[in-house]
């Protein structure tokens, strides 16, 4: 199986239970370590660094309440990427856009010195598709590609059937297969 | 387009879903799909848009990205004045509701008609309305006879089936809202 799951770090493990237990300097480091992902998700699937920037608040709020009942011995990175893919649809939801709007061009990736322009290109055809797919199929899409998340896992985090997320998955990349042609058509 | 074909395409989509490169994609291709696509151009030109789709999309979304540098500090600066995360949107479960009183109020207006010898062309929708409904209503025992001798048990159901709607949204919606 591609989306292997990962067994957490001993001192992973370690900090979890700290953080579960109050302890806010391991929780800290723990939200050090995972930002970055937690980050990834937001932007992707919200398509901007302000509204990124308050779902990424929000996910360490609401993970620092629910630790707690964290399964102690699961990796805590799908966990995290689920909460703030929740988040962001939520937050989606409560600034009463419509679910089917696509978002405004996502911000362009940190430009990679090392990457070839064509690669960078490719990468901002690929966000301004993603961007126009609806917010759930964006979801769908992001977990998947950015996290790794298998489909059963993905359709446990957001509530769906496990044909709905296959389906999703086969739509998005249809969709996106055509608009990154279309990109491509000078 | 024939059928073949696209469950062959439907199977390359579906390996996609376990496979990051195209070595493990092809790895999870059954062997008549793989002997498939080697004789079928379009099929096989297909499955290459598709690939590299699946590589265009990994290779984009995994690339690395950071947050702003006071992120870590806002968000312990939140969590150290015992700020609480936004509040879960509540789902109103009026749709569920709504659609139960539909078919229970259905039924019902199924099993008045049949019992009213109502207008002959809409009988056979009535008569298998008023079937669902006894299969429906009947496990009630006693509640369901006192319930079919009462006048118009149509508009009776729908204004109880309303009336617990409104009941058990309350319930539900206050509930979460306490929670």
């Amino acid at each position: 199986m591609l989306r292997a799951v990962t067994e957490p770090r001993a001192d992973e493990t370690s900090l979890v239970t700290r953080a579960a237990g109050g302890d806010d300097a391991a929780f800290e480091t723990l939200v050090r370590a995972h930002s970055p992902r937690v980050w990834r998700v937001a932007l992707r699937i919200l398509g901007n660094e302000q509204d990124a920037g308050d779902v990424l608040q929000d996910t360490f709020l609401a993970a620092w309440r629910a630790l707690p009942r964290f399964r102690l011995g699961n990796p805590l990175a799908p966990w995290l990427a689920t909460i703030a893919a929740n988040r962001a649809l939520n937050f989606l939801r409560a600034r009463r856009r419509r679910a089917d709007e696509p978002v405004g061009e996502q911000a362009d990736p940190r430009d990679d010195p090392a990457a070839s322009s064509a690669r960078a290109d490719e990468a901002r055809a690929v966000y301004r598709a993603v961007a126009a797919l609806p917010a759930a199929h964006r979801a769908v899409v992001v977990l998947h590609y950015t996290e790794d998340l298998s489909c059963a896992a993905i359709a446990e985090a957001l509530g769906m059937s496990l044909a709905a997320v296959k389906v999703t998955l086969f739509r998005a990349r249809g969709r996106l297969r055509d608009l990154l042609e279309k990109e491509a058509t000078p | 387009m024939n059928i073949r074909c696209e469950a062959v395409r439907k199977a390359v989509d579906e390996a996609l879903n376990e496979g990051r490169t195209p070595m493990e994609v092809g790895a999870r291709l059954p062997a008549p799909v793989q002997a498939h696509l080697e004789q079928c151009a379009p099929c096989r030109e297909a499955a290459h848009g598709l690939l590299a789709t699946h590589r265009a999309l990994g290779d984009a979304l995994r690339a690395p990205a950071e947050p702003p540098a006071d992120a870590v500090n806002a968000v312990m600066a939140r969590i150290r004045r015992g700020e609480a995360p936004l509040p879960e949107p509540r789902r109103s479960s009026w749709p569920a509701l709504a659609a139960a009183a539909i078919l229970i109020a259905s039924c019902a207006w199924g099993m008045d008609a049949t019992q009213a010898a109502w207008q002959p062309e809409w009988m056979a929708l009535a008569t298998l309305l008023a079937d669902a409904g006894r299969a429906l209503f009947e496990p009630l025992g006693e509640w369901w006879t006192a319930f079919a001798d009462f006048p118009a048990p149509g508009v009776s159901a729908t204004v109880v089936v309303l009336l617990a709607a409104a009941v058990g949204n309350w319930r539900i919606v206050g509930g979460m809202r306490r929670a």
